[in-house]
């Protein structure tokens, strides 16, 4: 019989009080989707594993458990991020894209195109896989504008480091509404949200 | 500690340390002299845990009912990370058995901790159980059947 051990001495601690930690990092979570565009600071004293940002760090400890299968890029899924959220978390690392509710990776050319993803059905839309997006950088000044539920005018958002078909595939998928792939990019310890119902376009 | 011995040796002391009272640990915790700082990998947490068992240990396994656990995991100063998963709703316990766990793993601390630490909690948890069966015994019932005789 072979055992799988888990070296629990090399994984960091997660949120110091995990019910407060959460609860926190949700609301600004929830700030982000209602007001798409908005970037939210996600101020929390982790420790977090290599390989991911604080942001990305404590919207997985606040979002995932064992109903929400994972998946991770390469560069990711080499560090020790999938155990670490797998002790937090309970939540299992998928292998298959298609199969996964969340997913995390770096914005970049190397990225997986979106349509590897589930966008849900047109019964069980909010089903699909949540996107987070590690960016480069993140402000609201820069070259897209963004418009939709939750947005007064016109909003400016600027994730840097994304390649082209990254947009046309996100508004190729959300075309299909209600069905469509909800973003979370993060940088540092911002977050913003991208839901399916926002339109952007380049300026 | 990959080796199926010392796997065999840690569960052995994790069990006591679990079934011991939060009162022999708390005690023993405060007659060491050296003890380490620690820090909390997951604060002791309560829920619930589904107990299975087999009839007659070897029928097909049935879900018998919940059970009240308690679980934690530290981290020391000297790097050993320790894990307690104790039955009930006593933080202190798991946290306490969890500190334990950690230092149990240093092998130069090891048998100082065995004979000060876990030979005595086996002595209670012995004697309680000793206690118990001599309750239990008082109050056993032998049935059986008389023969007719014709």
């Amino acid at each position: 019989m072979t055992r799988a051990t888990i070296d629990t001495g090399a994984i960091p601690p997660g949120f110091s009080d995990p019910v407060i930690g959460a609860q926190q990092v949700f609301r600004k979570i929830m700030e982000a989707f209602a007001h798409p565009g908005r970037i939210v600071s996600v101020e929390n004293g982790l420790h977090v594993p290599g390989g991911v940002n604080k942001s990305t760090a404590a919207a997985c400890l606040a979002l995932l458990d064992f109903d929400t299968p994972l998946w991770l890029d390469e560069p990711i899924a080499k560090t020790g991020v999938s155990r670490w959220l797998a002790f937090h978390c309970g939540v299992p690392t998928v292998t298959a894209p298609e199969t996964a509710l969340f997913a995390i990776f770096n914005a970049g050319e190397q990225m997986p195109r979106l349509q590897t993803f589930d966008s849900g059905t047109a019964e069980r839309p909010d089903l699909s896989t949540t996107l987070v997006v590690q960016v480069a950088d993140l402000d609201d000044r820069g070259s897209f504008a963004v418009q939709g539920p939750g947005i007064n005018g016109e909003k400016w958002l600027n994730p840097k480091g994304l390649p082209l078909r990254f947009w046309e595939e996100r508004n190729r998928l959300c075309m299909a509404f209600p069905r469509g792939i909800d973003i979370v990019f993060t940088c540092g310890e911002k977050l913003a949200a991208l839901p399916r119902t926002t339109t952007i376009k380049e300026v | 500690m990959t080796d199926t011995a010392e796997i065999e040796i840690r569960r052995e002391w994790m069990g006591v340390l679990a079934r011991s009272s939060v009162h022999v640990l708390e005690e023993r915790w405060r007659l060491l002299d050296r003890r380490p700082a620690y820090c909390f990998i997951r604060k002791p947490e309560t829920g619930m845990v589904m107990v299975r068992g087999r009839m007659g240990g070897t029928g097909s396994p049935f879900n018998m009912g919940e059970m009240t656990l308690t679980r934690c995991t530290v981290k020391t100063d000297e790097g050993y990370a320790g894990t307690a998963y104790v039955q009930g709703r006593n933080h202190r316990h798991a946290e306490l058995a969890a500190v334990l766990d950690a230092l149990l793993q240093d092998r130069a601390r090891r048998p100082m901790l065995m004979e000060q630490v876990i030979a005595p909690a086996r002595t209670v948890l012995a004697a309680t159980q000793s206690m118990e069966n001599e309750q239990a015994a008082k109050t056993k019932v032998d049935f059986f059947t008389m023969v007719r005789s014709e």
